[in-house]
């Protein structure tokens, strides 16, 4: 007789065995991560009635977040502000981990727990750090005002787009560069070194071999700074001022205090992720196609 | 044009305070296979950087065909490198990492495509050149990285230990297959290896070292039959060494006492004063044994043999000599017959297979 778990006829006993495995996991994931995207999902269907959620079949929410020029111009806006921190983070990343990885290898360490320790330091500690660096009264201005590069402060710093990418980027180098470093470990020195002996060197040797070998962790870097940034709005709200109001405080409004609007909110975050995955699935496409030659 | 295709002339490097090399001197001329042969932390691989390029000699000069590239960036020199894990580029299939210096240089496509398969066929890797470069064996990783080296058509091919991560049977051919493509390119091929086999079977000359320094340069047959020193003679095949005091010299040929031993003969070349305390290494397959009939005529080393050891093609005889000292001779089967544990014997050899040199030399 074969052995019992060889034979066909017994797979169905295995299958169990393997729901038991994922089971927890896939239960975590669809309680907490599909539930309530689902249920944001319906809810973007509903309306409002009075102050009450009125259940229903309704793409209005979807007609006012699309064509109401306000909406508009606040989720182009984030899109550029997430893809222009996107695009800042990402190289300078990537210039971290190639300095650790290959330039100051022996005190890779020291360098990685630097950057972590940021981490550690809190999100709204070092929202205010940066309010303090782009204040007003703040460090940068005090200083050029002191070496009178400037006679008054300059405004812009702070409360406009340039300070919540500002932001945005030193907040999110650290997440950046673990998924970079940790693609860049799979080079060798030997790889950088044979591609250097048969003739490559500089940009060439970067758009060659280091970038192809570390693109599974720059586009999750990439990933990571644009997704994060986008639906970011303590940010915005922080340093952002008037003039830097994104697409996330705009939702979140929807779903608190008064004037809130749940159904328009949820359409408003349906939008906004088709948007991004749209945006994400055409710069997978292009970079693809870039390094493709 | 010089008529050396590589010179290194009194090359030093320093790590810091260590000296990984010192007064390197070395030419080869083209179409030579040169084999740098040392334990490991010898400086051979610094060497090999410096030759391609990636560590700068503190001082002396590197000349590639008369050019002084001492300076030269590994990108800007004609030379290209095989290490010893192939280093493929992961991302490409075995083409892409043949064609890579021919699309740098941007050669037009029918031409690369050629270039490529003539490097396939001339490594054997017909037919793999789609194949991505983390799907191939151990073999088949080096053969690509040999193919990406020499497609690139270097005026030197640099090799690290290019067949050291292979298991033996490979590695074998492999050095047969390297030897015959280097004959067959008529290239000039620089070898770093730790494996004294390797270097035997291989190369035209082989340059020991030891502690940075080359120690000894020669044919396989010069280093191997006339070592200059008690390393040189350990490192490349194995060796009987016994210490002795010369006694006299005539025609090259040294007479030394070796304790209460007896006299023995051996051929040298270096002026060896009565008196000078000498080491005289003697192969174990140089070896005579006789058994010994009577307490001898004084022609030969006295002894009982202690040890026989069964080696498959040979015979290994440790013989422990009156003073205690043990001698190993390899035999044949049938030179072997008869001789056991305990059996008076009395060795021998001709003094062209002895090697001498004066004690200090080392």
């Amino acid at each position: 007789m074969p052995s019992p778990t060889e034979t066909p006829e017994h797979q169905g006993d295995r299958l169990p065995a393997v729901l038991r495995l994922v089971g927890p996991a896939s239960a975590f994931y669809v309680a907490f991560f599909l539930a309530p995207i689902l249920i944001l999902f319906a809810l973007s269907f509903w309306s409002m009635r009075g102050f009450n959620l009125a259940p229903g079949f309704t793409l209005l929410n979807y007609l006012q977040g699309m064509t109401s020029s306000l909406y508009r111009a606040v989720l182009l806006r984030t899109v550029l502000v997430g893809f222009i921190t996107a695009c800042l983070v990402v190289p300078a990343a990537y210039l971290y981990s190639y300095l650790m990885r290959f330039v100051f290898a022996h005190r890779a360490q020291l360098l990685l727990d630097l950057v972590l320790a940021s981490m550690f330091s809190g999100y709204l500690v070092r929202i205010y750090a940066w309010r303090t660096i782009l204040g007003k009264d703040g460090i940068l201005n005090s200083v050029l005002l002191e070496v009178h590069f400037i006679d008054k402060p300059l405004r812009f710093l702070i409360f406009s787009n340039w300070a919540v990418i500002i932001t945005l980027v030193g907040l999110l180098i650290p997440l950046a560069l673990l998924p970079i470093y940790s693609s860049m470990s799979n080079v060798s020195k030997d790889h950088l070194e044979v591609a250097r002996d048969l003739g490559s060197s500089g940009f060439h040797l970067h758009r060659t071999i280091l970038i192809p070998m570390t693109l599974p962790g720059l586009r999750m870097a990439f990933a990571f700074a644009f997704l994060l940034s986008v639906g970011d709005f303590v940010v915005p709200a922080l340093v952002g001022g008037t003039q830097g109001l994104m697409i996330g405080n705009v939702i979140a409004d929807q779903f608190r205090g008064i004037g809130s609007n749940w159904p328009l909110g949820a359409a408003l975050a349906v939008l906004v992720m088709a948007a991004v995955l749209a945006i994400w699935y055409a710069i997978t496409r292009i970079s693809r196609g870039v390094l493709e030659r | 044009m010089s008529r050396f295709a590589v010179e290194v002339i009194g090359v030093a490097k320093r790590f810091g305070k260590v000296a990984a090399l010192d007064g390197i001197h070395l030419t080869i001329r083209p179409n030579e296979f040169v084999s740098l042969l040392g334990p490991s932390g010898c400086g051979k691989s610094t060497l090999l950087r410096i030759v391609a390029g990636f560590e700068f000699p503190t001082t002396g000069r590197v000349l590639i065909h008369g050019k002084d590239t001492t300076r030269v960036p590994p990108e800007r020199r004609p030379t290209n490198i095989v290490f010893q894990r192939g280093a493929l580029f992961p991302h490409m299939n075995v083409f892409d990492n043949i064609a890579y210096s021919l699309k740098l240089r941007k050669w037009p496509k029918p031409r690369i495509a050629a270039k490529v398969e003539e490097m396939l066929s001339l490594v054997h890797l017909e037919n793999l050149g789609h194949r991505g470069a983390t799907e191939l064996s151990g073999g088949q990783i080096q053969r690509a990285a040999l193919a990406r080296a020499l497609a690139a058509e270097p005026s030197v091919l640099l090799l690290d230990e290019p067949l050291s991560a292979l298991d033996l049977k490979l590695r074998q051919q492999m050095q047969i297959e390297l030897r015959a493509i280097q004959r067959k390119l008529r290239a000039t091929f620089l070898f770093v290896t730790h494996d004294q086999t390797e270097a035997l079977v291989m190369s035209d000359r082989i340059a020991i070292m030891n502690e940075g320094r080359i120690i000894q340069e020669g044919t396989p047959q010069e280093v191997y039959t006339r070592p200059v020193s008690a390393f040189a003679s350990g490192f490349i095949g194995e060796t009987n060494l016994l210490q002795g005091i010369v006694v006299s010299t005539e025609d090259l040929v040294v007479t030394l006492a070796v304790g209460e031993e007896g006299h023995f003969r051996a051929k040298t070349s270096l002026p060896l004063a009565p008196g000078t305390r000498v080491t005289l290494s003697v192969r174990p397959e140089a070896i005579r044994v006789g058994v010994r009939e009577s307490s001898g005529n004084g022609q030969g080393m006295l002894g009982h043999i202690g040890e026989v050891v069964y080696l498959g093609s040979r015979i290994r005889i440790g013989a422990v000599t009156r003073n205690g000292a043990v001698v190993w001779a390899d035999l044949r089967d049938d030179e072997a017959e008869g001789l056991k544990a305990g059996t008076p014997v009395v060795l021998s050899w001709a003094p062209s297979a002895a090697s001498v040199w004066a004690e200090s030399s080392d």
